[in-house]
């Protein structure tokens, strides 16, 4: 006898539920999720498009060209397609998005950016230490609010343009900030990423973010180091003078006042709050403070613009909340309007994504993926720890929401590192850090889009935001520090047993989650 | 619930090793029903294990090693009967 995967009952790795067979075997159940993927490096990359709409039409269409190589029944594999696509994750993702998006728009329409300005003006933060500084401070928002989409879109609508009006490195900055949010998703008691590591290896929650402290603040402390050390040395690049004299003069300490939403949203999410809840009234306070204190009229967070030659522009005109423009300009406006209306079509095309890795699922293209790996390639401890790293973190190339990808891949972690007596904190760690980082790496993950969508709606905000200073999804991956550190971490960890727990040293309380 | 970030900053073992007599709880990870005999790897550490059942496989046992042999990192154990998930 050898190893566990050899003579003798092994125990069988987690079967899908009833498989969609295609002409050409269960590799063929990959082509939608390779099309799109082909599509997304084509059009951002080769032809840099930057259009999330486009993105769409890729996945529609790979979803058509999978329907046409099914062997029997078409409707098994539309049924896929829809359970993909009505997986809670997915709607808790965009649920985040939606709350973060009005709360960082009513941030900045409260001139809180300008605060910020002013801020580092009287601090002496240069464009040097912008980039590490903003990497801290995602960090810790993303661990307190527990959700890294969230982080991501407050940090682009909030640091990113002072950061860069300041002289900082844009891929810098967006490299920091999707960093802040892999630390906080890989880390944060109240992530979802936290909550499914541990559950699904039998682990408390508690035990996974004390056990993993160490692997995340090695990288984090990397890249900290890192991004100092990029920031000093990209100082040099060119800054837009109009913008920057631009930037100044609007500089207003007032903005400010809304650290204390900010403090709120934490302070609520670390106890326990849901994330709508959470969001919902440090809302309400910064929709106060901006009314209270006059840093933004009612109409800059909610207006609606009738035609002015219109009944209702005569009758309704002069009321709160109601302007007559012209007929063409006719529509609802605001920051809770413009928050999260831009991700509307990212809703849409993580939804079809999860519905195309679905069927790589029922397909059994993704199952005999995993045989493989563990059959031929995990034969050692140390190749199964280094096999478990690279699938957690490859399989966001095809899933993009870090939660989903993780769920997916799961089961397959825990029969590979039960296989040799690797403890449910061990194979939490690995589960959590590698998708956490991949999600925000990949340029059509999830976390790299939700970015993007937001930093596009910049250039109308803020008069001084140019075309020029947008990061495309394509540039972003080699800035994003902390998820590569963190990835190089656990190939160490791998290679030489570092933080390596058996469950003869240790089991893991199992199932508790909070 | 204590929280010990410092905790286990080690590099541990590929081949972990165990003593004659000590109690371990650990993942059945094999059963060759044509010897009777199941085994538990642990790392790349491997103990055949008397007196488990099939149905074991992927649970956890509590067993006690019998005889170690570090040079190879192999040994015996046995289960014993108090079984745990």
């Amino acid at each position: 006898m050898n190893d566990g995967t050899h003579a003798g009952h092994s125990g069988p790795a987690p079967a899908p539920p009833a498989e969609i067979r295609f002409h050409g075997g269960k590799a063929m159940s990959a082509v939608p999720i390779l099309f799109f993927i082909a599509w997304a490096i084509a059009q951002s990359g080769v032809l840099g498009i930057g259009d999330t709409a486009g993105l769409i039409v890729g996945m529609l269409v790979g979803l058509i060209l999978g329907m046409l190589l099914v062997r029997g029944n078409w409707a098994d594999y539309a049924e896929a397609v829809v359970e993909g696509m009505a997986q809670k994750v997915a709607v808790t993702a965009i649920v985040a998005w939606l709350w973060a998006g009005m709360f960082a728009a009513t941030l900045q329409a409260g001139g809180f950016v300008d605060g910020l300005g002013w801020l580092a003006e009287t601090a002496g933060m240069g464009p040097a230490v912008f980039p590490a500084v903003t990497f801290l401070l995602a960090a810790l928002l993303a661990t307190g609010i527990g959700t890294g989409y969230g982080t991501v879109i407050a940090f682009v609508a909030l640091f990113f343009p002072a950061g860069v009006v300041l002289g900082a490195d844009p891929l810098l900055m967006f490299g920091a900030i999707l960093s802040g949010a892999v630390f906080g998703d890989n880390l944060a008691p109240v992530s979802d990423t936290t909550i499914v590591s541990a559950v699904t290896q039998d682990s408390d929650v508690g035990g996974v973010v004390a056990s993993r402290f160490k692997y995340a603040i090695i990288a984090a402390t990397l890249a900290f180091i890192a991004y100092l050390g990029f920031g000093w040395a990209s100082t040099g690049a060119a800054i837009d003078a109009d913008a920057a004299a631009l930037f100044r003069a609007q500089s207003n300490a007032s903005g400010l006042f809304h650290l204390l939403p900010i403090a709120v949203v934490i302070g609520l999410a670390i106890r326990g709050r849901h994330i709508i809840q959470a969001i919902s009234v440090g809302l309400i306070l910064a929709v106060a403070i901006n009314l209270l204190f006059g840093l933004a009229p009612g109409t800059d967070m909610l207006v609606f613009r009738v035609a002015e030659d219109s009944w209702a522009a005569a009758r309704f005109g002069d009321w709160p909340l109601v302007q007559a423009v012209a007929a063409a300009e006719a529509g609802v406006g605001g920051s809770l309007y413009d928050g999260p209306v831009g991700f509307a079509t990212l809703a849409v095309l993580i939804l079809l994504v999860l519905g195309g890795a679905q069927v790589m699922i029922r397909g059994g293209g993704f199952h005999a993926l995993q045989e493989w790996l563990l059959e031929k390639v995990a034969r050692s401890v140390r190749s199964a720890e280094l096999t478990m790293v690279s699938v957690t973190a490859g399989i966001n190339a095809a899933i993009t929401i870090n939660t989903a990808a993780q769920i997916a891949i799961a089961p397959y972690i825990a029969t590979i590192g039960k296989r040799f007596n690797i403890n449910g904190y061990r194979r939490a760690n690995i589960l959590d850090a590698n998708t956490s980082a991949l999600g925000y790496i990949f340029p059509w993950a999830g976390g790299v889009l939700v970015g993007y969508t937001q930093m596009q709606g910049l250039a109308e905000t803020y008069d001084w935001f140019t075309p020029a200073m947008v990061v495309e999804p394509i540039q972003a991956w080699p800035w994003v520090f902390h998820g590569w550190l963190l990835v190089a971490v656990f190939l160490f960890s791998a290679w030489t047993g570092f933080g390596r727990e058996y469950t003869t040293d240790r089991i893991s309380k199992g199932h508790a989650t909070q | 619930m204590s929280i010990r970030p410092f905790r286990n900053w080690r590099f541990r073992s590929d081949t972990p090793v165990f003593a004659p007599g000590e109690e371990i709880r650990a993942y059945l990870t094999a059963f060759d029903p044509a010897t009777g005999e199941g085994r538990a790897r642990i790392g790349d550490t491997v103990l055949s294990v008397a007196g488990a059942s099939a149905g074991q496989v992927d649970q956890l046992v509590d067993l006690r090693v019998q005889s170690f042999d570090p040079a190879q990192s192999i040994g015996r154990a046995e289960a014993l009967p108090a079984v745990a998930d």
